[in-house]
Parts: C-alpha cells; sequence; structure tokens
C-alpha cells in the first residue's frame, strides 16, 4: 500500500508498553507507536523504542526499568504524545511525574490484602492455640485420646 | 496533566542530585587509602591531589621498570588465534624497533587511576507514605540516554516503602553494566573476587590478572575495588612476591598505597637485594613526598646512598625487616643470583606448558622411556628402519661433548672463562 | 534437543551427588591402589559409567596409568570417529553418548564419555585446557574435539565457570584511562588508546616501501593512438 503520510511525523503519536517476551517470560518495551488512525497493532508500526521494564523480578529482588528520558522529553514535550496508564505509572514511580492515582490504588489495595493476611493468620493462631488448649484441658484428665 | 508540571517536576528533580555529587566530592573527612592502625596521622590528607602532583607521577614512573618479555608483553591467552610474527632486521633497525617497543609499553603501564571511594550514603528524594506496599519488590530505573556517560547517568530507585532515593555505587555500576555490556564484565562480580577463589589464584601467583580484571570489571573509585586491591596489596606485602606486580600497570598505585601507610621498608629490602639504590632512594623520596615531615628531609644535593643511609638511621625500628639492604650497603653482597633463576624459571614454565603437547621425538630417544612406547619399550625392543645410523653419531657425539653441539658448547665455555677472568 | 536438555539435567544431578559423595569420603586412594584403568568387568556389566569424584580425576590425571593411556597428548588426538572419507564432510556430532538411563549408547562414545573418569570440572582446568585452541582461552571446533553436543555444551559452560573462578586466566581487556576525567586538575591530553592485542611489529617498524620494477613491454604505446590513426598502421585487407 502506498502511503500518504509519514507516521513519523504525523497526527498524535502515542507511548506505550510492547509485550515482547516468550512464553512465561513477560518482558515489556516502551515504544512510541504511531498516530491511532495509522494503527499500532504490528511491531513493524513502532516508531521509537525509549525503553525496557522487566516486571520479574530479578535476583535481589528489584524490577529493572530503563528509560531513555531524554527522547521521553521530545515525544511528551515536543509532540504532544499521549501516554498509556501503565507508562504513567511507571513514570510516576520513577520522579519524572507525579505518582499516577492508579498506583496510590493499587498501593491501598495491597495493603488492604497484606492487613486481611495478616488477621487471618492471627485468627488462626488463636485457634489452634484454643485448640491445643481444649485438647490439654480434656486430654488431661483422660490420657487415651479418641482416636 | 499538562506539560507545564511535567516541565516543574523536573526541574526540580535534576539539581537536587547534581547538588548530592557536587557535595560527595567535597565534604570528605578521612582517606580510605590510609589504614589508621599503621600510623597516627589524623590531618587530612587529599590523595587523589597527591597521586596526580608532577613528583609523585614522576618518582612512580621511574620505580616501575619495564621488562618488555616477561611482563608487559608476555603470552596471554587471547580470545582469537594470531600468528607469530618473523623479521630479518640489521642490529641498528632490532634496537630501534626495540626502542618503539618499549614506547609502546610505557602506554601499557599507564596507571590505574587512584581514587577515594564514592560515598554508599543515597540521598532520599521523595518519600510517600501513601505509597506504601505498592509493590513487593524494588523499581530501579535507569537513564539510557544517548550522552549520558556511565559516571553521570542517573540511577534512581523506588523503594517498596515509597520513597524515591538515588542509588548506591553497587546499584549504579550493576545497573550501567547490565545495560551496556562489554566482554568478560558480567553482571555480578564472578566469584575470583571473593576470598577462597582470590586466594587460589594468589597462591598460584596470579596477581596481575586478578588486578587487570578488576579494573576492568569496577569504575576505579568503586568503594569494592578499593577495598580489594587493597587486600591484594596487603596480600603481597605480607608475602613478600614484589616480583609478580612489578613492571605492570598496578605497581604505581601500589608502592603509593604502600608510602601512604608508611609501610615501605620490606620494598625497600626486596629493591635492596637486586643492589638497585637508585630505586631505594627513589622509594623513599615518595615518601617523603607523600608524608612531608619538617624533621626529616631531604636535601637537593644528597646522593642516593647517602638518603638510603639516613632513613636507615631515622628508622631504626625497620633494622631487622631490611637485612638483604643493609647487607648490600655495608657488603656490597646482592642476593639477587638466586631470585632471578626461580623468577625466569618460573616464566619458563609458564611458556612450556602450552607447548609441552608436541612430543619431541627424535632419533636419540625413539628407544628410550620418552619415546611413543614409553614404558613399554623395556619389553618390546624399537626398530627403526629409516637412518638408522644418525642415532648412533647422535649418541657419539653426545658421549663425547657432554651435551649440546660442538658450537654451542664452545661459546658456552668461553662466556665460563669470560666470568672466571672478572 | 530435548533429550540432550534432559540427559544435562540428569548430569547436573549426577555432579551434585558426585559433590555430595566428596563431603563423605575425603581420603582419596592412590591411583595404583584404587586400580585405575583396569577393566573390571563385574564393574562394567551393567554398561554404566562409574561415577568418580573430582579429587580422583585429578589424581588419576597424574596417575601413570593416564600418561600411558593418553602419552601426553590431548586425549581427543587418540580419538577418531568411525566415518569414512575427509574429517570436513562428516556427519553431524553426536547428541549424546550416554542416554537418560545411564548407558551407552553408541560403541564408540566420544573422548570424554568413554573414559570412566573423566568429566568437564572448572576445579581440574588441566582437562579442559586440552581443548583449548592454541593460545587462546576459546574452545575447538566441535567436530575436531569429536565430542558429543552433550559434552562439548558442558565444556563451554565449565570453561565460562572456571575464568570466573579464575582457574583458568585470560587475556584482559586494557582499560585505557583519560585521566581528565578523573582528576579534575589534570589537563593533560591522554595518549593513543591501546589494546592488547594491537601491537603488530609490522606497525611499531613497518616495511619500507620497495618499488619492483616490473617488465612492461608495452610501454610507450599509446593505444588510444593506435584506434585513432588505425587505418594508417592496419594493414589493408584486399
Amino acid at each position: 500500500m502506498r502511503k500518504l503520510v509519514i507516521p513519523k511525523y504525523y497526527g498524535r503519536p502515542s507511548i506505550g508498553l510492547a509485550l515482547l517476551g516468550c512464553t512465561n517470560r513477560p518482558f515489556y518495551h516502551v515504544c512510541v507507536f504511531p498516530d491511532r488512525a495509522l494503527g499500532r497493532r504490528y511491531e513493524g508500526n513502532i516508531l521509537e523504542q525509549v525503553g525496557t521494564f522487566d516486571p520479574l523480578p530479578n535476583q535481589k529482588n528489584e524490577k529493572l526499568v530503563a528509560l531513555n528520558f531524554g527522547r521521553l522529553k521530545y515525544w511528551i514535550g515536543e509532540r504532544n504524545a499521549h501516554i498509556s496508564v501503565p507508562v504513567l505509572e511507571l513514570l510516576g514511580l520513577s520522579g519524572l511525574f507525579p505518582i499516577h492515582p492508579k498506583s496510590f490504588i493499587r498501593a491501598k489495595d495491597n495493603r488492604a490484602l497484606i492487613a486481611d493476611q495478616q488477621l487471618k493468620t492471627v485468627a488462626e493462631a488463636a485457634e489452634a492455640e484454643k485448640i491445643t488448649q481444649e485438647q490439654d484441658s480434656s486430654g488431661a484428665p483422660s490420657t487415651s485420646h479418641p482416636q | 496533566m499538562n506539560t507545564v508540571t511535567i516541565q516543574t517536576s523536573m526541574l526540580k528533580l535534576k539539581p537536587k542530585i547534581s547538588a548530592f555529587t557536587r557535595l560527595s566530592t567535597e565534604v570528605r573527612q578521612s582517606s580510605q587509602w590510609v589504614k589508621a592502625s599503621g600510623s597516627s596521622t589524623t590531618d587530612d590528607v587529599n590523595i587523589e591531589k597527591l597521586f596526580v602532583e608532577k613528583n609523585v607521577q614522576k618518582l612512580l614512573t621511574d620505580l616501575t621498570d619495564i621488562d618488555l618479555e616477561h611482563k608487559v608483553f608476555r603470552p596471554r591467552r587471547t580470545s582469537i588465534q594470531q600468528r607469530s610474527h618473523f623479521a630479518l632486521m640489521t642490529d641498528e633497525r632490532l634496537e630501534k624497533t626495540r626502542e618503539r617497543m618499549r614506547e609502546e609499553a610505557r602506554r601499557f603501564l599507564q596507571f590505574v587511576p587512584v581514587k577515594e571511594p564514592r560515598q554508599e550514603t543515597v540521598q532520599t528524594l521523595a518519600k510517600d507514605a501513601e505509597l506504601k506496599d505498592f509493590d513487593t519488590s524494588k523499581f530501579v530505573f535507569t537513564d539510557i540516554t544517548f550522552d549520558a556517560t556511565d559516571q553521570d547517568r542517573t540511577v534512581v530507585v523506588r523503594e517498596p516503602d515509597g520513597t524515591l532515593r538515588t542509588a548506591n555505587p553497587e546499584e549504579h555500576d550493576r545497573m550501567n553494566r547490565t545495560y551496556y555490556q562489554k566482554p568478560n564484565r558480567p553482571v555480578n562480580p564472578p566469584p575470583l573476587f571473593s576470598d577462597p577463589y582470590l586466594q587460589q589464584a594468589l597462591d598460584k601467583n596470579e596477581h596481575e590478572f586478578v588486578l587487570d580484571w578488576s579494573c576492568w570489571f569496577y569504575e576505579p573509585d568503586d568503594p569494592a575495588f578499593v577495598r580489594l586491591s587493597q587486600l591484594i596489596f596487603d596480600r603481597i606485602n605480607e608475602t613478600n612476591k614484589f616480583h609478580v606486580i612489578t613492571s605492570t600497570r598496578h605497581f604505581g598505585s601500589f608502592v603509593f598505597y604502600l608510602a601512604l601507610n608508611d609501610n615501605i621498608p620490606k620494598l625497600l629490602n626486596y629493591f635492596g637485594s637486586f643492589g638497585r639504590l637508585s630505586d631505594c632512594a627513589n622509594l623513599i623520596r615518595l615518601q617523603k613526598a607523600v608524608k612531608p615531615d619538617w624533621r626529616v628531609t631531604i636535601a637537593q644535593g644528597d646522593s642516593e646512598e647517602k638518603i638510603v643511609k639516613d632513613f636507615i638511621k631515622q628508622n631504626a625500628r625497620f633494622r631487622d625487616q631490611i637485612g638483604d639492604l643493609l647487607n648490600f650497603i655495608n657488603n656490597g653482597k646482592v642476593k639477587q643470583d638466586q631470585d632471578l633463576e626461580k623468577q625466569t624459571f618460573g616464566v619458563r614454565e609458564r611458556v612450556g606448558r602450552m607447548d609441552r603437547r608436541k612430543a619431541r621425538i627424535t632419533s636419540a630417544n625413539v628407544r628410550g622411556v620418552e619415546g611413543p612406547l614409553a614404558e613399554l619399550s623395556e619389553e618390546y625392543p624399537v626398530k627403526v628402519v629409516k637412518s638408522e645410523g644418525s642415532g648412533e653419531r647422535d649418541a657419539v657425539e653426545k658421549k663425547d661433548e657432554g651435551r649440546g653441539k660442538g658450537r654451542w658448547r664452545s661459546r658456552d665455555q668461553n662466556s665460563k672463562e669470560d666470568k672466571k677472568k672478572d | 534437543m530435548l533429550a540432550t536438555g534432559g540427559s544435562i539435567a540428569r548430569r547436573l544431578i549426577h555432579s551434585s551427588c558426585r559433590l555430595a559423595c566428596e563431603g563423605k569420603t575425603k581420603e582419596v586412594p592412590s591411583p595404583e591402589e584404587a586400580g585405575y584403568a583396569y577393566n573390571h568387568v563385574e564393574r562394567k556389566k551393567g554398561m554404566y559409567k562409574p561415577q568418580h569424584s573430582i579429587a580422583e580425576q585429578i589424581s588419576y590425571m597424574k596417575s601413570r596409568a593416564y600418561a600411558e593411556a593418553y602419552k601426553g597428548l590431548p586425549i581427543y588426538r587418540w580419538y577418531k570417529r568411525n566415518i569414512k572419507g575427509q574429517s570436513k564432510l562428516q556427519p553431524p556430532p553426536r547428541l549424546f553418548c550416554i542416554d537418560k538411563h545411564g548407558r551407552f549408547n553408541l560403541n564408540h562414545a566420544c573422548p570424554v564419555c568413554r573414559d570412566e573418569y573423566l568429566y568437564f570440572d572448572y576445579r581440574n582446568p588441566s582437562l579442559i585446557e586440552q581443548f583449548l585452541a592454541d593460545g587462546t582461552d576459546q574452545p575447538i571446533d566441535i567436530l575436531k574435539s569429536g565430542l558429543c553436543r552433550e559434552q562439548y555444551t558442558l565444556l563451554r559452560a565449565q570453561l565460562l565457570k572456571a575464568r570466573e573462578h579464575g582457574t583458568i586466566t585470560f587475556g584482559v581487556e586494557f582499560r585505557n584511562f583519560d585521566y581528565r576525567q578523573w582528576y579534575k586538575s589534570w589537563t593533560e591530553e591522554p595518549g593513543k588508546p591501546v589494546e592488547r592485542a594491537g601491537v603488530r611489529l609490522q606497525d611499531i617498524h613497518p616495511d619500507p616501501l620497495v618499488h619492483f620494477p616490473t617488465f612492461k613491454n608495452d610501454k610507450n604505446n599509446d593505444w588510444d593512438q593506435w584506434w585513432i590513426r588505425h587505418d594508417k598502421f592496419a594493414k589493408k585487407a584486399k
């Protein structure tokens, strides 16, 4: 098909994550995609790669993110690129942007989950204690336990 | 979210980081290169300034002798196979070539910079208590902008509790190694740099290899590098293995380290055992330059012998450590003969290891244990069909002349006689 | 390839077994006492390759039995694959010699698989060094070494490990420092960057440019003139 426009200089580009891993090994590239009208479905359509994100933590429990801040500034500042939410979250965590609301929501959810689990474990421990106490109190007079 | 907020937040971040780096270079209490136990100097010494001083550099360069064959251009394992080159040249041309090789070797002896280690402390850039537990693991952000160098690259870490901080030197360099790969520079430091294997390598006299690799792997101002090189220097000094590090690029920093710590008598003794008085004098001069003391100074016109004698007089406590030097100064006796032999033997052995797989079977030893039949040659007779006579003749010659061909033998004898005359 | 992966995993398990065994049996019997290189039929009845610790391997490689078997040459020099014709045209290397049950898959196993004491390990660099190309730290071609793919993979893995543990040394790249970058007060330009393999005799002492005269028969012939004034030179055909 003949190209009527140059995708690099046409419309409003967007920055997003492109999943480029293999089975059971996710790996993301932070990429600049062309205008929505030109489609961002194919790998060949990617205009530029401006970073990587490795969602699996390494041996030292770190998730590695590499960002080409110089090019990001160009795409955001001069070309007014649209930024997808996951990238906004990453940029927020990196300190370039204000932190994205979604990160706060995620943090809140996680804290709630952890608190829940702690409650559960405390309750379980208490129950277990109770059971042992009951067993002790019931087992002391009669030495042979049923079963 | 508009662009104005972005610009302001970026502007906020940048000057903070740069101010921090400047601070880290200026505010410094005491040097990591000076061990507190060795001397009781509490005053501030700027070792970086001291190291690049003109006279200190000159003394270090003079102390590092250039051994082309056994050290600088000694055979090393390379990654590709190379042919050996041969050239037929006149004596004059050979001398010229040697001179140019020496020039080339001087470039290979460029010292590794002696730097204060970077500070381990990190700066907290932002604290968001709301962000606590947003993830179970840390996030490390690396700036891969094209024109950022390894030294000024920005690396920040977002902790799971929501604080944003700059990376410590270890993380910073690890990220450099991850995103900018070089051959023989893996991401994590190899086990060779930690102890059981380090000691094994040092026992095999591979000090130069370890130091070379560590300066390729680490940055010179990495705290781990400073620690590792000091460890190796200390072990060299303890075991008196100075010959492994002479005429390498690490000798400069080694001597500088010893001079800083007032620890030179063993090295002085080493130079003395070879009768190298000028090196001894240079070493003493270096120590006086590094640790100026108004009570004991060297006058401009002092001869080398006087410098050394003065030093011995002033430091009577080292007397038992510098036996060879005293022996040389008082009696003019040099201990070097045995040591030299040992050294050259070691080198020859190292080269020989590569060649040994080529079996050398000549007509003389084909019948013996060294021949293809080895031990079986005692059971089975070896019959050589071709050139039966040559072996016999060889044997006869050997009986006659002891060893080697006549011309070589006579030359050997001549040299021996010359020595006797001397 | 799946089979190779499986067999490598099996080998790893075996080596970990070896490690575990070493702790228990510290003493290594002398080679003659241990009966190295004697064909104890009852041991080999099951066609299995016995497991030995690395200390045993090292003492075997120093023993007389080893010296007599290999005569000081690298072990692959005593091995010839059973092929007809040029070595260049041989079929691809075998994937493995010992299958997942630990039995020999072939009659003529590769030089490492066939010797019961030998396996690659970074703690015994002398075996790995036999398979390095002369003067380099790279392994030789797999077809030249005659190894099976499994052993060749293990060779490369153990070679890397040996380098990282310092048992095999190599020429590290020379790092050129620009002192201006490290010291603020330094103003001198750094010299030309050098590299370890970059020193050539040819560069240090270039051959003088000698002009060798060549014989040129038509030196003064201007062939343009020949064609321009062709009719004058050429004989007219009748």
